[in-house]
């Protein structure tokens, strides 16, 4: 999917216009909210559980180079291929030439963020590959070929009856019932999963030590994925990976309950290279593609590269409010919410992606729902700095906060010209600083509080007297 | 390789320029559940199980007989395994009119009605059944039929649950090496993809079945 990080302001407008969509984004919030509260609420020594997770998180990032290498000698060991992808262009390739090597002409797809960040399926489809994606929420915006808006919930914003619209318009099938919709959706896909020649999937970890990638999810589809095609492909980013099946199991506690509220998900699949030789079902081949595309350069970036401890359950997403406003589509690229606010400007670049470190109203919310103890506010903090370092409004602006004279200097001549600050989104030659008044209601500049005082002094007097 | 070299000298040199610091773990919390029955019991209901203790052999193949009238079952595919070998399962349906096929890869079971199992493990709080891929045990036969049914015994309960999982693994390992798959089940496939609701029935089986097995089998397994 292409990158339209820079269109944040505009996408935000029509976002926040649209009051289905708000409608839609309000219920989903509860819905996960009440679920991650719940999931959490039930698991003792929750605190505990965080420390450990946290702490497996950080281990994949203090040794991630180890680890990558003992992944690949684990997944070989175990009869599975391992391709290396510096960027989406690559990876993009790779995929396509285990197609071609296999004579693939039919791909079925688990739901995969990473897919959708390196823009496969417009690729494996210029190849000439029938491509389906088959978790409900990535198939439905699948056909009415939109981005996903929410990291586990990828239709968030579709309403039922939007659902039945594309459904009776992409399949010729008309319903109204939810139940009726997803029945619709089985049949169609289990004929494609049956004549599927290749499976791809994303990972949500994996397990250096034994070579294996663990895969989550409620719906079947990921589980057929792996099960019916020839050939599996699982693609991961470089901070997936997790030392022993132990350090899984201690992410395995908290993503599920953080996600959905769910104490596991419906499946929970551990997949160690292909089916061997005396298997009935299973892929007979297992591809492991690890992907950079960014993340060794946010690896080199002391300051914010705690970005990839995260595990996507997507709680960050559910409590901010920002998100809760303008939804997934506005943030203009696969990633939204909290995390996409830090993933997007660094998988991209800080300048294109500007606006999304400001959207943040610094509530901490997100920090606090995060089960492995991200700091999102300080992190966007820190890209704010970097930002406003190059920017010589703020410049001159923070140079006049840190000298007292000059502030009252300047904040004196405002007053003077114009006290309401209703002229400067129209004054010449203020460019970057009109066009911020613009967009602002602005505070009317008042008389400095040292000097109301006497006069407010008097007036209480008064009032005390009387 | 050089995608591979390249990724790889990148992570060294940042991590030696400014490593991260690892904090101390705490220990793993002790068990907060009791490995029994009624606990599995509580957490089927909630991921929509049936489940039904039997304490005889006897009440086991009833029971079976029971579920397979009760869910229209015509044709049925089982893992070879001891444990429903000395059940007579495969003599209890064919009694029951139930006609056994092979279904050992998806096209197969995708013809059956019902997929037989037994678990590799049991989470009781969290109300999974762990099964595991082997030549005798198809990984199809949970996922790809409308309805599956899965017999387990109490020493399959992990007294740690999600935390002894790590340890089963191992003790899986053949030839060094993990399972090709291994899959816990909780509950029936589902979607909240449409507005949040809840639907039980997606890409896998609608219905899933327990039959805890609450008394010594000597003979086997």
């Amino acid at each position: 999917m292409e990158p339209n990080i820079h269109n944040f302001k505009a996408l935000t407008a029509k976002a926040a216009k649209n009051k289905t969509l708000r409608a839609t984004l309000r219920r989903g919030e509860s819905h996960f909210r009440a679920g991650r509260d719940r999931g959490l609420g039930e698991l003792p020594e929750l605190d505990t559980r965080k420390s450990r997770a946290r702490a497996v998180r950080l281990r994949t990032l203090a040794n991630m180079p180890e680890l990558l290498e003992k992944l690949e000698a684990n997944v070989i060991e175990a009869g599975g291929m391992v391709h290396w992808a510096a960027d989406a262009a690559q990876a993009r390739e790779i995929i396509a030439e285990i197609g071609r090597k296999n004579g693939v002409s039919k791909v079925v797809k688990g739901k995969s963020m990473v897919t959708e960040e390196i823009g496969l399926n417009p690729a494996l489809e210029a190849a000439g590959l029938e491509v389906v994606e088959t978790d409900l929420g990535e198939y439905i915006v699948q056909l009415a070929e939109e981005p996903p808006s929410h990291i586990i919930a990828p239709a968030l914003h579709k309403s039922r009856e939007e659902v039945a619209e594309l459904f009776e318009k992409e399949l010729g099938h008309s319903a109204t019932e939810i139940e009726e919709l997803t029945r619709i959706a089985r049949d169609v896909l289990r004929d494609k999963f049956l004549n599927a020649d290749m499976g791809v999937t994303g990972a949500n970890m994996a397990v250096a030590s034994t070579g294996s990638v663990v895969l989550v999810e409620n719906e079947g589809n990921i589980r057929m994925s792996t099960t019916c095609p020839r050939v599996h492909v699982a693609v991961m980013t470089l901070e997936k990976v997790v030392d022993t099946p132990d350090d899984m199991a201690d992410v395995l506690q908290l993503l599920p309950r953080s996600a959905t509220g769910q104490r596991l998900s419906t499946y929970t699949n551990c997949i160690t290279g292909p089916r061997r030789r005396d298997e009935a079902d299973g892929a007979g081949q297992f591809h492991l593609v690890i992907l950079d595309n960014g993340r060794s350069r946010i690896m080199n970036d002391p300051d914010l590269r705690e970005t990839l401890a995260c595990i996507r359950c997507g709680a960050c997403l559910s409590y901010c409010p920002v998100y809760g406003t303008v939804g997934g589509h506005a943030y203009g690229w696969v990633y939204s919410g909290p995390i996409g606010a830090l993933l997007g400007p660094q998988l991209t670049s800080l300048e294109e992606a500007a606006d999304l470190p400001m959207a943040c109203t610094g509530c901490g919310a997100c920090a606090e729902a995060c089960p492995v103890g991200i700091n999102h506010p300080e992190m966007l903090m820190t890209m704010r700095r970097r930002l406003a370092r190059k920017n010589p409004t703020a410049t001159a602006l923070s140079t006049a906060m840190a000298h007292p004279a000059m502030w009252r200097a300047g904040a004196g001549l405002a007053r003077l010209l114009d006290a309401d600050l209703s002229k400067l989104s129209r004054a010449p030659g203020m460019g970057r600083l009109a066009r911020f008044a613009a967009r602002r209601n602005l505070p009317r500049l008042r008389t400095p509080f040292s000097k109301r005082w006497p006069a407010l002094r008097e007036e209480l007097k008064k009032e005390r007297h009387s | 390789m050089t995608a591979r070299s390249d990724i790889l000298t990148r992570l060294r040199q940042g991590l030696a320029d400014a490593p991260v610091s690892t904090p101390l773990v705490p220990d793993r919390p002790e068990p907060f559940f009791t490995a029994d029955w009624d606990t599995l019991a509580e957490s089927f209901e909630r991921v929509h199980v049936g489940f039904t203790l039997v304490d005889s052999p006897e009440a086991a193949q009833a029971a079976l007989r029971d579920l397979m009238a009760a869910e229209n079952v015509a044709t049925a595919s089982l893992w070879d395994h001891p444990l429903l070998a000395a059940l007579h399962v495969a003599d209890t349906l064919e009694q029951a009119g139930v006609r056994i096929v092979s279904g050992a890869c998806c096209t197969e079971a995708a013809e059956v009605d019902c997929g037989i199992t037994t678990a590799d493990a049991v989470l009781p709080e969290a109300g999974s059944i762990v099964v595991r891929a082997l030549p005798s045990q198809p990984r199809s036969t949970s996922l790809v039929p409308p309805l599956h049914v899965a017999l387990v015994r109490k020493e399959d309960l992990l007294p740690g649950g999600v935390d002894d999982l790590p340890k089963m693994l191992t003790k899986w390992k053949r030839d060094g090496l993990l399972p090709s798959a291994v899959h816990c089940i909780t509950g029936p496939s589902s979607t909240a993809d449409i507005e949040q609701t809840h639907v039980r029935g997606v890409h896998g089986p609608t219905k899933v079945r327990v039959l805890g097995l609450d008394f010594p089998l000597r003979s086997c397994c």
